[in-house]
């Protein structure tokens, strides 16, 4: 289940300006960053605001409003992505409740959208 | 099994999303799964899956693939390409813009090896129309899938059918998926939604109204009235759509009805979510689909199609050495 997956295991690191986290398509195949957004970003249940995030993908990194405006660039569906948080810094080894929302938007089925909201405690690396 | 005439079993590594997706094998280990599972020798992938830069395919992996198949034994037998057509989700593609990149698809497919081509109807019969000169050219024949809650006479698959006695070409075929001929919805889905919480009285609906006469003239129009009648009850709009998948995934078509198109089927997606403590696909006939493609004359490839990835964690390699049990069983080859 993609459900289980979306944030991976051993994927909360500190940074300088924060933290980042890896996650993953919830879906079977590459997608468009055009298609992708990042719904919800909540650590130890406060939701983190979208302009403290920034997506990662294939080396390069954008604010969350600016996915849409990319859909030549893929998502491979076995490549991490990370969320760059800036302004919020975790303690290295301290454990957190890390919870993330991606939806999609598959762009071969017009109007459907999809959900997948993942939850894990993650110790910070 | 393999030299037998008639119908020929295969997998789509779709059915392996769990192992994939986690990283547990690489889609060199898959295949190699497969020939070591015996649940070859036909072999489908879905390209934006397993190909890096689709819908363009390197030389280099093309040749890798090639190698690799003819060394395991196994035969590529379908692509599965896709209609992008919302790349951008407030712009559609033009209809020039379509066809090139159905035609980057075709190449890729032929550069693959793979005989047969599954589109989607959001492509259009005017697209497959104008793709039709490539196909024939690099010898692939192109595969409309049909997919719940499509049916054969479906509106929008009825357009493809009536451009398809126009043009009158071997190239231009369909691919029944089975998950089309439910006569339930998968006891897979249902545990799924009863794990995530969702009221009981929001499933009983879904149950409820999945009975209900379709309407081939709007197969989507299931969905708007259950969409419709779950908000007058208050359900919210997150646990109605996830519900959506009962009637996406699922529909209703009398296992005879395949006979229509019979002579034109390219390709069979064997689609399941379940197997039961029998070995038997719960809400899926297989034992009266089978026999209907036998007498049918069919004789290419179906592949496996497990799709309970989406609500369990369980290994597809063994779902689907399961699913080749029994369909070898139905075909008396057991």
């Amino acid at each position: 289940m993609f459900v289980t997956r979306v944030i991976t295991d051993g994927g909360l690191k500190g940074t300088r300006a924060g933290f980042s986290l890896d996650i993953r398509v919830p879906w079977y195949r590459s997608l468009p960053v055009s298609t992708v957004s990042i719904a919800e970003l909540k650590v130890d249940g406060q939701a983190i605001p979208a302009d403290d995030i920034r997506f990662e993908v294939n080396g390069k990194t954008w604010g969350l409003e600016e996915l849409r405006s990319h859909p030549e660039e893929w998502w491979f569906v076995l490549d991490s992505a990370f969320l760059h948080v800036s302004g919020k810094k975790l303690e290295p080894g301290s454990e957190h409740n890390v919870s993330v929302t991606v939806d999609i938007k598959p762009p071969y089925i017009p109007g459907f959208f999809r959900m997948t909201e993942c939850t894990k405690q993650l110790k910070v690396e | 099994m393999s030299n037998k005439k008639g119908l020929r079993l295969g997998s789509t590594l779709f059915s392996f999303t769990n192992e994939y997706h986690s990283r547990q094998y690489s889609l060199d280990q898959l295949l190699e799964q497969v020939a070591k599972r015996n649940i070859g020798p036909g072999v489908e992938i879905v390209g934006f899956s397993a190909i890096r830069g689709f819908p363009h395919t390197s030389d280099e992996f093309a040749s890798h693939f090639r190698n690799l198949i003819a060394k395991l034994g196994l035969e590529p037998s379908c692509l599965g390409i896709n209609a992008d057509v919302y790349l951008r989700p407030d712009q559609p593609m033009t209809a020039d813009e379509s066809l090139a990149y159905h035609r980057t698809q075709i190449e890729s497919a032929a550069k693959l090896g793979f005989p047969v081509a599954r589109y989607q109807f959001l492509a259009g019969p005017e697209v497959i129309r104008r793709l039709l000169p490539t196909a024939e050219r690099l010898s692939v024949k192109l595969g409309l899938e049909i997919h719940a809650p499509h049916k054969v006479d479906s509106v929008e698959v009825m357009q493809y059918r009536e451009m398809y006695a126009k043009e009158n070409s071997p190239y231009l075929g369909f691919i029944p998926d089975f998950g089309a001929s439910a006569t339930a919805i998968s006891p897979a889905f249902l545990r799924y939604v009863r794990k995530l919480g969702l009221p009981e009285g929001l499933i009983s609906l879904v149950q409820e109204m999945w009975v209900e006469p379709d309407n081939p003239k709007n197969p989507h129009g299931k969905i708007e009235a259950f969409t419709a009648r779950a908000e007058a009850e208050g359900f919210p709009l997150v646990q109605i759509s996830e519900c959506f998948m009962a009637f996406g995934l699922f529909s209703r078509q009398e296992p005879r009805r395949w006979l229509e198109i019979m002579p034109q089927i390219v390709h069979i997606h064997g689609k399941f979510h379940d197997l039961d403590e029998n070995g038997e696909v719960p809400g899926v006939p297989y034992d009266q689909l089978l026999p209907v493609f036998v007498e049918g004359g069919y004789t290419g490839f179906m592949s496996s199609e497990w799709e309970g990835h989406f609500f369990s964690d369980e290994s597809g390699l063994e779902k689907v050495e399961a699913h080749h049990r029994l369909c070898n069983r139905i075909l008396g080859r057991s």
